[in-house]
């Protein structure tokens, strides 16, 4: 086998093991589930990954310069932080046992415990560099029940598309 | 518009980083038919291509080769990438995008994120007042 096929060859292997959303898929669980279903659930997952790793990295910061803050930005930032994080671990929770079941869920059920907070978040994130804007908005779509169809890059950090 | 047809196999060079100015031009001019993949500084970029690589993520790899192919008029166009990923890149070039997107479009579905993974998520950080 030559070079070039060698190449072609760890391409093709590589293409394999990729996602696509068409036929079922036996999943880790042992179940057989729906394609869409488990692409679904792993476009939370990315989600709730991104927006917990910046919840972390925003956390640190806020506990960095908090001393310095005035009081109401403080409280104010408390809140949405520990509300997020209260969201997120409920989120996640939810997640695992649509994962389990693989029924009776859907991207905007997950989601739902961290409708109320994400938003003024994201937003805080967005103006701390530690999200693209672009992030916070497939993040927006999907709190808003738009699915991630344009293609989310968890890899990467990036929508599909942005700068 | 590209010289040469969109999604054609190209000839991919790694040009590489020791490269002076002067030498990247002189191999550049005596390959004008090659599309240029730079790699940039590994101390920047992981070492390890991602494991759980999915169909969203090359897409949009292939977008921007095309992208790239389309405004630099197909031919003495740079790449820039991550050592990690130079080879990937490098393979896509050699089979062409629309080859490429056909393999994408057969590609069986997999689980990117399985009950594993997902559990072993750290809980959210907590803030203190």
């Amino acid at each position: 086998m030559n070079r070039h096929s060698r190449f072609v060859l760890a391409l093709v292997l590589s293409l394999v093991v990729m996602g696509c959303a068409t036929g079922p898929v036996t999943t880790s669980t042992g179940a057989v589930v729906p394609a869409a279903t488990v692409q679904s659930q792993d476009n939370v997952a990315d989600v709730l990954h991104m927006v917990r790793e910046s919840h972390r990295q925003y956390v640190a910061l806020y506990e960095a310069t908090k001393a310095t803050m005035d009081p109401a930005t403080r409280a104010k930032q408390y809140q949405i932080l520990n509300d997020l994080a209260n969201g997120l671990d409920a989120s996640q929770a939810l997640l695992i046992t649509w994962k389990q079941t693989s029924t009776g869920a859907s991207p905007g059920t997950i989601l739902k415990p961290i409708l109320a907070s994400a938003p003024a978040f994201l937003d805080l994130a967005v103006r701390a560099k530690l999200l693209t804007q672009a992030q916070a908005d497939v993040v927006k779509g999907l709190l808003a029940g738009i699915p991630v169809t344009a293609g989310f890059d968890i890899q990467t950090n990036t929508a599909r598309g942005a700068a | 518009m590209s010289a040469i047809p969109l999604g054609s196999p190209l000839i991919p060079i790694i040009l590489p980083t020791a490269f002076t100015k002067a030498e990247s031009d002189t191999l550049r001019a005596a390959n004008p038919a090659a599309i240029f993949v730079l790699v940039t500084p590994a101390a920047t970029v992981a070492q390890t291509p991602p494991v759980d690589l999915h169909k969203d993520a090359v897409n949009s790899w292939l977008d921007v080769i095309d992208g790239i192919i389309t405004y630099a008029g197909g031919a003495a166009a740079s790449i820039i990438v991550s050592p990690a990923l130079a080879p990937i890149v490098v393979g896509l070039l050699h089979m062409g995008t629309a080859e490429a997107r056909q393999l994408l479009l057969k590609a069986p579905a997999t689980e990117r994120w399985t009950l594993a993974m997902l559990m072993a998520e750290p809980a959210a950080a907590r803030p203190l007042p």
